[in-house]
């Protein structure tokens, strides 16, 4: 007995005297625009920990929010325990799994992108092993025309998936080994026929990673139930000063024609959203090759990428990056009966290399990019980005006559250049520089008119959108920085809903330099209260247009004549 | 806390405290000024080293651009470790929420010092912070 109260006294006692720490952040965003572009958000994070224990909780109040859905009250918790050599989570999960082939949950907010699991996680490790498992439900919201009250900036479809997972790894000094598991009940909620079905899938993944001092590589493969599979190749060289990349994608999970690739409503059986896989295309820090970025197709995308990264002196380095990817199918209008009717086939194929030809889809993209200090004052950054994307096909026939067709392609060309020269110790001057020439429209054929060639149509009321963007800061280290951003176009959107805009004064004023219908400028202040806070203002107009985080893409509406608020602090 | 490092191991914050004081950076490869940074955080790496003081530079780039992350790393040979947060757990856990962010941490584990984002000259604050950490 007084050996019960003794150990009881030692719990106890440990339980009193155990370090309780807490910290957390508070972030909080205001924007009130001409254009009804309003919000209002604020999160506040709370961490936790005390012994082995740890906590998070996640409040938000969002009224309405920037993007995605209105949320008042508990948006995360999770409670962790961590073992000698085991962990227990509960609550909401973050996991990422080799390279996201089967599993890689995140919470991207910028693009409203959350594909996290409430749930379970249990992981035992012991020497070089180990064995993990989550059990778990994913709702995630998306946007989509599929279903009813469509608007890019409130999504409106929800995806709720059960999840069950389970991962063996091993981990040999230099080559780590890992097998995967995940089975999916996908509750799939079809708008139209009013009704949820039950999906399944299932998949079995191996990653492999093998890491030296002048070598590494990384291979990962996913095959489904039904034969459905993704292969992602990485390796890198390293050469004194030097380093060469080599990566490889080739993912096919579902094969939809040009007019379906982008429903995952009516077409359940294609990649999942807790997949998130490598893009194998660069991405880039420049606002103009944001704009612009491939959107990747998880179902149906095979590519490549070559990268060369060269040390110059002072920090300095030279960059050449490469990618191309098309999808795996030619798709065509064959007439299937006497009825005329046509319907959407797949006439050739490509298995294993990217095609170049329109018919697929292609997208290319040669980059170089030179940086470094001079002087260790001047930081100076230099890059060049050539574009080429085909974003959608519209009819693709075959006839007596020939081949008719019509397609949409986007090509640019974009330099950006960033400066930053330190006046003294605390003074700087910022200047970010950019320039774009962009090329979009339709290409079209038709083969019975065909005399006249292939047709172009500009989706510009001009033949070329040249985009030019100019940002001067001046910034006071640690504590302010101020910086006035111009960002001008030489012709808008020929089917802009919209034409003419309000302007603002900064607008008023350049209008001798550009054109002030066609520009969209601002003013931003960010003040270092503390060293753990900070507040910044912002005055004026912002572009809207698609904003992309790593090849996923969001159109975001502009922002017009107003004011933005934040405050982000950590205690 | 556990960080996975570049080479895909993991490795607890613990056995860097045990040498001296820490310095976590949080930047990815998508941030202008936390490449910017990077100059003053190796020299600064460097200087401190013998002193028990080292730096963890904590890339949150997704998984889906890794790669990217390993060719800069390895091409600049920086004086410090890097590690990967794709989820970015371990910058939420920190209190992380603009890039960059330095988080200085004494011998204890106790927070010293923290700062959002960088301006040219920040370097010269962060010296004179981490020299305070050291000199207690």
């Amino acid at each position: 007995m007084k050996s019960i109260a003794a150990k009881f006294l030692l719990v106890l006692n440990s339980f009193l005297f155990a370090q309780l720490n807490f910290t957390g952040s508070y972030v909080s965003s205001f924007g009130d625009s001409q254009n009804d572009f309003n919000y209002f958000d604020n999160r506040i994070n709370i961490n936790g920990n005390w012994n082995n224990w740890n906590a998070w909780i996640e409040f938000e109040h969002s009224n309405p929010p920037e993007l995605g859905l209105k949320k008042i009250g508990l948006r995360k918790l999770r409670i962790d325990y961590s073992g000698d050599n085991y962990t227990i989570k509960l609550g909401d999960l973050y996991e990422f799994w080799g390279n996201g082939l089967v599993l890689n949950m995140v919470d991207d907010q910028s693009i409203d992108l959350d594909t996290g699991v409430r749930g379970g996680l249990f992981s035992y490790f012991k020497d070089k092993y180990t064995i993990e498992t989550i059990v778990g439900n994913q709702k995630t919201w998306r946007s989509t025309n599929q279903a009813p009250a469509f608007d890019e900036r409130i999504p409106n479809y929800q995806i709720n998936n059960n999840v069950y997972a389970a991962k063996f790894s091993s981990n040999m000094n230099s080559l780590i080994n890992e097998f995967y598991f995940m089975k999916i009940e996908d509750n799939h909620y079809l708008p139209i026929a009013r009704k949820t079905n039950l999906v399944n899938h299932q998949l079995y993944g191996f990653n492999s990673i093998y890491s030296s001092d002048v070598f590494d590589i990384n291979l990962e493969y996913v095959l489904s139930a039904d034969e459905d599979r993704a292969f992602y190749l990485n390796s890198n060289y390293y050469l004194d000063e030097m380093s060469i990349g080599i990566s490889y994608k080739n993912y096919l999970f579902d094969r939809l024609s040009p007019y379906s690739r982008w429903d995952f409503v009516n077409n359940p059986n294609g990649a999942l959203f807790i997949q998130q896989m490598p893009t194998v295309f660069r991405s880039h820090s420049s606002l103009y090759l944001g704009r612009i970025t491939h959107q990747i197709d998880y179902n149906d995308e095979v590519g490549f990428s070559l990268a060369f990264e060269q040390m110059l002196k002072n920090n300095g380095s030279f960059i050449f990056y490469f990618s191309q990817a098309s999808r795996h199918d030619e798709w065509a209008s064959i007439r299937r009966d006497s009825l005329s009717i046509y319907e959407w086939t797949i006439t050739n194929s490509t298995s294993l290399m990217p095609s170049a030809e329109w018919m697929y889809n292609p997208f290319k993209e040669y980059y170089f990019e030179l940086s470094g200090y001079l002087d260790s004052k001047l930081f100076y950054q230099i890059a060049y980005g050539n574009n080429q994307d085909v974003t959608d096909i519209f009819s693709s026939q075959y006839s007596e006559q020939g081949h008719s067709y019509s397609y949409e392609m986007i090509q640019a060309r974009t330099i950006p250049i960033m400066i930053s020269y330190q006046i003294n110790e605390k003074n700087s001057i910022n200047v970010q520089i950019e320039y774009q020439k962009i090329k979009k429209g339709m290409y079209s054929l038709n083969s019975a008119l065909n005399s006249k060639g292939e047709i172009f149509g500009s989706s510009f009321e001009k033949n070329h959108q040249i985009n030019r963007f100019i940002s001067i800061g001046y910034s006071q280290s640690p504590k302010w920085s101020l910086s006035i951003n111009i960002d001008n176009a030489n012709t808008d959107d020929a089917f802009a809903i919209q034409k003419g805009r309000n302007t603002n004064f900064i607008e008023s004023a350049l209008n001798q330099f550009f054109n002030k219908s066609l520009t969209w400028a601002s003013m931003d202040l960010v003040y270092n209260t503390f060293n753990s806070t900070q507040l910044s203002i912002s005055y004026g107009s912002q572009r809207g247009g698609v904003y992309c985080s790593n090849g996923i893409c969001k159109y975001v509406q502009p922002f017009e004549n107003g004011f933005k608020f934040g405050i982000t602090t950590a205690f | 806390m556990k960080l996975n490092r570049i080479d895909g191991k993991r490795v607890s914050l613990q056995q860097y405290l045990t040498k001296g004081p820490i310095l976590i950076n949080f930047w990815a490869t998508w941030c202008g000024p936390c490449k910017k940074e990077m100059l003053h955080l190796d020299r600064l790496a460097l200087s401190y080293k013998n002193e028990g003081f080292s730096i963890l530079s904590i890339s949150i780039d997704t998984q889906r651009s890794f790669s990217e992350v390993k060719r800069y790393v390895r091409t600049k040979r920086y004086n410090f470790d890097v590690f990967i947060d794709p989820n970015q757990q371990v910058f939420k856990k920190l209190n992380g929420n603009i890039m960059p962010t330095n988080i200085l941490v004494d011998e204890d584990g106790s927070i010293a010092w923290m700062h959002y984002g960088y301006m040219p000259g920040d370097e010269i604050n962060m010296e004179k912070e981490i020299l305070k950490v050291l000199n207690q």
